[in-house]
């Protein structure tokens, strides 16, 4: 072959969609993290709570998940952006989806850290106190770090969420993945292929993650068993 | 720690979070009800943009010919945009573009998230007690459109969708599907023979697979859907015209973007853009 490979306009063209979809990859991606750390750094207290917290830790959680789960992450997005707004405050579109997403996945994220944290055996916790530590240091030296480890299948299927979630963040006017996929849709006036060439994008962010926690999930199924 | 005492802690802490959160909504409902003092002198919202050296417009970049983004150079292009920044360049101020679905813009100029609607935005009974609009820039006609071998012929009543039994599309929130709803109330459409679409695009995908008969739109987005489908205008009819969008009250601002549109208007420059914009 000599030269440059010559491509048929047709791929030239879809190249070129390809290129301007994804320079939106960057948003989706900032707001999955953001997302899943909020998510994590309010979930993971919670669920603490909720197993060692006694009748009212419980009731608080309960409630918290029960809300956070129910209200469409949609609606949490305007109320930050277009609800609150002062002089002194104003919350960007972005910051808006960040907290949104963040604060409904709290509730999903304590759900999963739960069931975690209970199926590491009471056993441990009663052996970890008869050794002096109090409840909290056996909480963060011998229960967190197992459970963390066996929460990671469905902490990863939540990530998997949240990176399509984000393609709500358009509503405020956040120009992520889905939105540059939305501005070629309507210049070329084509609403196929660049809805098919997003969908590749999230199938390749999304497969790999869902892959590795099916991994994960078999490791754990066998360390269950194995102890 | 004895295991009273661990889960004594673990209840004031719950206790604790559930105050932080009653808290918070408590001054949050206090900071509401509170009646802002007067401000001492009011500033207007032109004497902001000035300052700032840019005004923030809003817009819906999906809807050419009026607003698109240029794949290349990545840029808001359009006939609105052109206006916009052509006005902008005579108040001495920069464009900041902001977009955003065309539902949630009338909200963003509400609450101060933008400055200014720019998108194709025509003038409708509801939006008039809530903004303020600018003279307008362009009178653009509704059509009716149906896929180009149909046997429908033209008409000059809108009633004629429903005497033909024409299953219509229309788009959410548009002035059209304000005229089509209202046949319907006058039971000329049937209810059932009307489909909201959120998009133009895929109203027109559905003309020429037949799962719609007709649609309707803004004639000059019928002017470039027609260069690359298949599709004929059987029905034209006056529609309101089309103006910038400025917050309620700011008399300043909206007095600014109006000379300075007679301003373009007088120079010839807003026949161009429309010249250049509608030429298909």
């Amino acid at each position: 072959m000599t030269g440059t490979p010559h491509l048929p306009p047709f791929f030239d063209t879809i190249l070129s969609h390809l290129a301007f979809i994804i320079e939106g990859l960057p948003v989706t991606l900032s707001l999955t993290v953001y997302g899943m750390s909020l998510g994590f750094l309010l979930g993971l207290p919670m669920a603490i709570l909720r197993v060692y917290g006694g009748a009212n830790g419980r009731l608080f959680v309960v409630s918290y998940e029960r809300v956070m789960r129910s209200v469409p992450p949609l609606v949490l997005i305007f109320v930050f952006y277009f609800g609150i707004h002062t002089s002194v405050f104003d919350v960007p579109g972005f910051l808006a989806v960040a907290l949104a997403l963040g604060l409904c996945s709290s509730g999903y994220q304590s759900q999963i850290f739960r069931g975690a944290l209970e199926s590491i055996g009471s056993g441990q916790m009663d052996a970890a106190r008869s050794l002096g530590m109090g409840r909290l240091q056996a909480i963060r030296f011998i229960v967190a770090p197992q459970a963390l480890r066996f929460a990671l299948p469905s902490w990863a299927n939540e990530l998997a969420t949240m990176i399509k979630d984000t393609s709500l963040a358009f509503v405020v006017g956040v120009a992520e993945l889905m939105r540059r996929t939305d501005y070629v849709r309507a210049a070329t006036y084509d609403p196929l292929i660049p809805f098919l060439l997003v969908a590749g994008i999230y199938f390749a962010i999304v497969f790999p993650i869902t892959r590795i926690a099916g991994t994960w999930g078999r490791e754990k199924k066998r360390l269950v068993v194995g102890g | 720690m004895s295991k009273a005492e661990g889960s004594k802690s673990m209840q004031i802490i719950a206790v604790a979070l559930i105050m932080l959160l009653v808290g918070v909504g408590a001054g949050y409902l206090y900071s509401q009800s509170q009646i802002p003092p007067p401000p001492p002198k009011r500033v207007s919202l032109l004497d902001k943009i000035k300052q700032k050296g840019q005004i923030v417009v809003g817009t819906s970049a999906d809807y050419p010919p009026y607003e698109s983004i240029d794949e290349k150079t990545k840029k808001i292009v359009g006939l609105d945009a052109d206006i916009v920044e052509a006005v902008a360049k005579e108040l001495g101020v920069t464009v900041s573009w902001q977009d955003m679905p065309f539902d949630s813009l009338v909200a963003a100029l509400q609450t101060g998230k933008i400055d200014m609607i720019a998108a194709a935005m025509g003038l409708k009974a509801e939006r008039i007690p809530v903004m303020d609009y600018s003279i307008s820039y362009e009178q653009g006609d509704n059509v009716v459109v149906v896929k180009g071998d149909s046997t429908v012929g033209t008409f000059a009543d809108l009633a004629n969708v429903g005497k033909l039994n024409l299953k219509i599309g229309v788009q959410t929130g548009t002035i059209q599907e304000g005229r089509v709803n209202d046949q319907v109330k006058d039971g000329k459409i049937k209810k059932e023979n009307v489909v909201s679409y959120q998009r133009v695009d895929l109203m027109i995908s559905d003309i020429i697979a037949g799962r719609i008969d007709a649609a309707m739109i803004d004639k000059p987005v019928a002017d470039s859907f027609a260069t690359r489908y298949p599709i004929k205008i059987v029905y034209t009819e006056w529609a309101p015209p089309k103006c910038l969008w400025v917050p309620k009250g700011e008399k300043e601002l909206l007095d600014a973007v109006n000379t300075a549109m007679l301003k373009l208007y007088a120079s010839g420059v807003i026949q161009q853009l429309i010249n250049k914009w509608h030429s298909t």
